[in-house]
């Protein structure tokens, strides 16, 4: 038995039945990065008159692989989850006049953030959908979701959004489109920055350098 | 959708039908008709049935006393025998002096690949069929497999559509609990046919989807109508169905 295969969980001392039977199990356990390893048992069998049945069955336990999630897999509740966000989004409207507006406009951003969460395990085949999601995101922060009471900034957000339920992929150029879309609308997709003026540790504000 | 993937679609068409009188003397005389039409594909006979058969053209043909039926080991040999198929049905009918169908169905079952993991499958059969796993937590803690059927109608035939998850383990007790497989075979010892066949769909979970068209009391004259719309309706509803497990957006519905 090879030694340097850590994905080899487990396997079972080869057992000899009564009439030359032999049963080897082998249990392969998928790596994280689904390396390819190949194991392989060598069984000598002594010299019998009698048939002798050899049995080597190998099971992959897949579920370290599983949990990568499939693209398809990814896709498909991408587009599902955008959907509840562009309901959420067009409900808006019917709220756009209150005072307490930015209460509403809470369960998008929170959606959203779910959703980021989920994909971002997948980033590698959803990058462009984070992309466009943290912009969307952003158009949320920092007052920005008082635009979102004009409904053609809705409009533009919910045209977006209807672009990530309907492809099975998000290109690049995609969520380029969605940014400039968003800046034209008058929104701020772009990360709002807070500026701190507390020096870091161990840093010195200049003015008490010079005293 | 099916057409898109013809080597994992396995089709059966059933025609069931009164027997009407002397049809033993009458049906021994429509296979003769047949086989000469069909160039000598006269497979086997039992007492009260007909097979008939290409097997390199993955396509078998019974004619018995009260029902017919065509299967096929993928759906181009179908697509491309579809008219053919209607001719032999009905030579046999003609000959038999049927007039009227009691019933005539469409199966087609399809082992759907869809790059997921079984339990990904399951998860989006939930999501978009079921209910969110979540809303039965009060049923069990924990759900591990699903499958559906409907029944309705659509562009005018009636249908059942079935979808079920299966592991690869599942889809190959399922492919090889197809009736009939053996008779696909040029030569049972060193015949390819069904490896080739079970080579493209081997080693991954599927889905599984078994649609079902059917007409009852069908006049005889209707049936190449039949034969042809089944198709184009199976092929509607598998993909539609499958869109909508995949979330994907569909176009019309009928």
């Amino acid at each position: 038995m090879a030694t340097n295969l850590p994905q080899l969980v487990s396997t079972s001392t080869p057992t000899t039945g009564d009439c030359g039977t032999v049963t080897i199990e082998l249990i392969q356990e998928l790596s994280a990065d689904l390396t390819a390893e190949t194991t392989e048992r060598t069984v000598v069998l002594p010299p019998s008159p009698y048939a002798t049945q050899v049995t080597a069955r190998a099971t992959v336990v897949s579920h370290a692989a599983i949990g990568l999630r499939s693209a398809a897999y990814v896709g498909a509740v991408r587009r599902t989850r955008i959907r509840k966000i562009i309901q959420l989004t067009g409900d808006l409207g019917s709220n756009a006049a209150r005072s307490d507006f930015h209460s509403y406009t809470f369960p998008v951003f929170d959606e959203i953030r779910s959703l980021l969460q989920f994909l971002g395990d997948r980033e590698d085949l959803e990058g462009n959908t984070c992309a466009i999601l943290r912009h969307i995101r952003n158009t949320l922060m920092d007052g920005g979701w008082n635009r979102y009471r004009d409904p053609g900034v809705r409009e533009v957000a919910v045209a977006i959004l209807q672009k990530l339920a309907s492809v099975e992929t998000v290109e690049p150029e995609d969520a380029a489109l969605a940014f400039r879309e968003m800046h034209a609308a008058g929104m701020s997709p772009s990360l709002p920055v807070t500026l701190d003026d507390a020096p870091e540790e161990g840093e010195q504000r200049e003015e008490e350098i010079s005293s | 959708m099916l057409t898109e993937r013809p080597n994992s679609v396995i089709t059966l068409l059933n025609a069931t039908y009164e027997p009407q009188i002397g049809y033993a003397r009458k049906l021994s005389e429509v296979a003769e008709s047949v086989n000469r039409w069909f160039k000598n594909r006269h497979w086997f006979s039992t007492e009260n049935s007909y097979t008939f058969r290409d097997p390199d053209g993955h396509f078998l043909f019974t004619a018995r006393w009260n029902h017919l039926f065509f299967q096929t080991l993928g759906l181009k040999p179908w697509i491309d025998r579809v008219e053919e198929a209607g001719e032999m049905a009905d030579k046999v009918l003609t000959g038999l002096n049927v007039k009227q169908l009691k019933s005539v169905s469409f199966r087609a079952q399809a082992f759907v690949d869809l790059e997921m993991a079984h339990s990904e499958i399951v998860d989006r059969l939930y999501a978009t069929y079921l209910a969110d796993r979540g809303e039965l937590s009060h049923i069990a803690s924990d759900f591990t497999d699903a499958a559906i059927a409907l029944y309705g109608v659509r562009s005018g035939h009636k249908f059942r559509l079935s979808l079920t998850p299966q592991t690869p383990e599942q889809v190959k007790t399922s492919f090889f609990a197809v009736q009939n497989l053996e008779h696909f075979l040029v030569d049972k010892f060193v015949g390819n046919e069904i490896r080739d066949f079970w080579n493209g769909i081997a080693g991954k979970a599927a889905l599984n989807v078994e649609i079902e068209i059917s007409e009852d009391d069908l006049g005889t004259e209707w049936l190449k109508k039949f034969m042809q719309e089944s198709i184009s309706v199976a092929n509607e509803l598998a993909g539609v169905a499958v869109k909508h497990l995949l979330a994907l957006p569909v176009s019309s519905s009928k």
